[in-house]
């Protein structure tokens, strides 16, 4: 499309952007990326502090049943696919002898 | 030249991306390039700003509406499918903005139809070539032709400042407007028709 006359009145009525718009522009993207990368990071620290606040508890149920040997016949990987169980049964605060007890009848 | 042009034209960031397309630069933005990005609004910044000065004639208003324009094409970047053409998108895109900051409340595409009859039989060599048009824009001051334009009815505006800084072609415009290429033509016959009459007066 031929448009070369119209060329000059592009000109005449072109203006060039206040430098204010570039700065507003760019400051918001900044203030944009910034604002996501935080939230990636308090994403990212929520879940660590979920699977630490996790492996805590259930180190602090199993643990010490495992270094008193308690429950040393029982496989580590049983033991967290009965995680549930134990905290029930954990929930009923049983003395030694019947931890004995109820691991015999389960081994 | 002005200073500030041709300092951001030796910049790296123009020289970068000078070889690549709209539509390559905004995948580029898509990977989360802000190098592309401010390329790809240095492009632009000019011809939005003109684009607005025409349609918003409150400074702060203005200058709210293009940062608006510009951020949004960078948040709705992902959107943008690399295999469309972008400066129609892009256009779209600031009408629609525009046509929100007036809350649809003066819908021009629908008055401009009312407002302007269709004549598909006019050439563009006529429309744009006009010899006598040129000397009297070149004849007269910046502040004596934008007078004249402001002067123009809203449809005759948008039509000529869309044709004037956005580059689309007349049918690319028709369908931003949702009208036919004979109406787009017809509007910029009429707006340049009252630009040559108000500007012959000035001279």
């Amino acid at each position: 499309m031929k448009k070369n006359n119209w060329n000059n009145l592009q000109k005449k009525l072109s203006r060039e952007a206040p430098t204010s718009l570039r700065q507003n522009v760019f400051s918001q993207i900044e203030l944009e990326r910034n604002n996501s990368f935080l939230k990636i990071g308090m994403i990212a620290a929520s879940l660590m502090t979920v699977a630490f606040i996790s492996f805590w508890s259930w180190q602090k149920t199993s643990m010490p049943l495992i270094e008193d040997g308690v429950v040393e016949s029982i496989e580590m990987q049983e033991l967290l696919e009965n995680q549930e169980l134990f905290a029930e049964v954990d929930a009923m605060e049983l003395e030694e002898e019947d931890w004995q007890i109820l691991i015999g009848a389960t081994i | 030249m002005s200073s500030k042009l041709s300092k951001l034209l030796r910049s790296p960031v123009v020289l970068a991306y000078a070889g690549l397309t709209d539509e390559e630069l905004m995948a580029k933005i898509q990977q989360g390039s802000l190098s592309a990005y401010e390329a790809l609004y240095n492009r632009y910044e000019v011809s939005v700003w003109n684009f607005m000065r025409v349609k918003i004639s409150d400074e702060q208003a203005r200058l709210d509406l293009a940062q608006d324009v510009f951020l949004r094409l960078f948040n709705s970047a992902s959107l943008f499918k690399t295999d469309q053409a972008f400066r129609p998108w892009f256009w779209a895109m600031i009408r629609n903005i525009i046509i929100d900051h007036f809350k649809r409340k003066d819908a021009l595409s629908s008055s401009m139809i009312k407002e302007e009859i269709q004549d598909d039989q006019m050439s563009e060599d006529q429309l744009f070539n006009d010899p006598t048009f040129d000397l009297l824009v070149q004849k007269n001051h910046s502040e004596a032709v934008e007078n004249c334009f402001n002067n123009l009815t809203d449809s005759q505006k948008e039509v000529l400042s869309l044709q004037l800084f956005s580059g689309l072609s007349l049918q690319e415009i028709a369908d931003q407007m949702k009208v036919k290429t004979g109406a787009i033509k017809s509007l910029l016959f009429r707006g340049k028709d009252s630009l040559m009459k108000c500007l012959e007066r000035c001279a």
